[in-house]
């Protein structure tokens, strides 16, 4: 598989990238993107088989980010990695076209019960 | 609405013990143990909720941390990392607070202010809870402010 991390902090894509490691993910390619159009643009470019996505990103946001790729036609597998959690957001996030919710911070476990069936 | 009492610091622990497996426990943290060099992370919360969360650390503290998300030696680490590292933690602090208050309302992306000797001040703002904890021995201050009532929080 391979996997695009989205993210405007590197810090942060660099623990997605370590904690999908350490829940036994390890064995795909990865890819990362520092905002919603960066990530669009690769999207565009390069197939992709899951995204991991922030939602509060410069230039373009998660959600419009995962809006603009259900507009495009795109079915690539979307979630949201985020440090916010709100019902009105995950009600977003579904009616969109995400297929889980992930709050910060996560642990391995979190990972690997919300994303296994999705690697297997 | 009265904020949350524990707010702050069980938000805190919960970021730090997952983020760095570190227990956090608050402690008295004066202004003036902040005197020296350090970084402050903000975040502002707009909308049914309004105000502003802060994490304040020395610039020591905040290499190490950077370190642990990093995975790097501190001495690699760029200013711009260790920026974007705090400017994390402060985006993780204010979204699990954001998620415990009245909503709708927005995180802002997180700005950090650097250098020594400052104070910081929101405009029209208060503080509503602040804690201060110890992290490998440095201080840590983790600060929460909201607008002071009769303003619309526009400085």
């Amino acid at each position: 598989m391979k996997v695009l991390i989205v993210d405007d902090s590197k810090a942060m894509r660099m623990i997605v990238l370590r904690t999908l490691r350490q829940a036994g993910f390890g064995d795909h390619e990865f890819a990362e993107a520092s905002n919603g159009r960066e990530a669009l643009e690769r999207l565009t470019e390069e197939r992709f088989s899951l995204v991991l996505c922030d939602w509060n990103m410069p230039e373009m946001s998660g959600i419009d980010l995962l809006r603009s790729l259900r507009e495009r036609g795109s079915k690539v597998p979307f979630g949201f990695v985020t440090s916010e959690s709100s019902d009105a957001m995950r009600l977003s996030a579904t009616e969109a076209g995400a297929l889980f919710f992930i709050t910060k911070p996560f642990t391995p476990e979190v990972f690997q019960s919300t994303l296994g069936s999705l690697f297997s | 609405m009265d904020f949350p009492s524990d707010a702050l610091r069980n938000i805190a622990t919960h970021v730090w013990l997952t983020l760095f497996q570190t227990d956090l426990h608050p402690v008295e943290i004066t202004e003036d143990e902040f005197a020296k060099e350090d970084l402050a992370g903000i975040v502002h919360i707009s909308g049914a909720w309004q105000g502003e969360v802060t994490v304040q650390c020395p610039a020591a503290l905040a290499r190490q941390l950077a370190a642990q998300m990093f995975a790097m030696a501190p001495e690699d680490l760029s200013q711009e990392e260790i920026r974007d590292a705090l400017g994390e933690i402060t985006n993780v602090c204010g979204g699990n607070l954001k998620a415990i208050l009245p909503g709708p309302s927005q995180l802002s992306l997180p700005s950090i202010v650097s250098g020594s000797d400052y104070s910081l001040h929101v405009l029209g703002h208060h503080i509503v809870q602040q804690v201060g904890f110890r992290c490998g021995g440095a201080p840590l201050m983790v600060t929460v402010f909201q607008p002071d009532k009769g303003r619309a929080g526009i400085a």
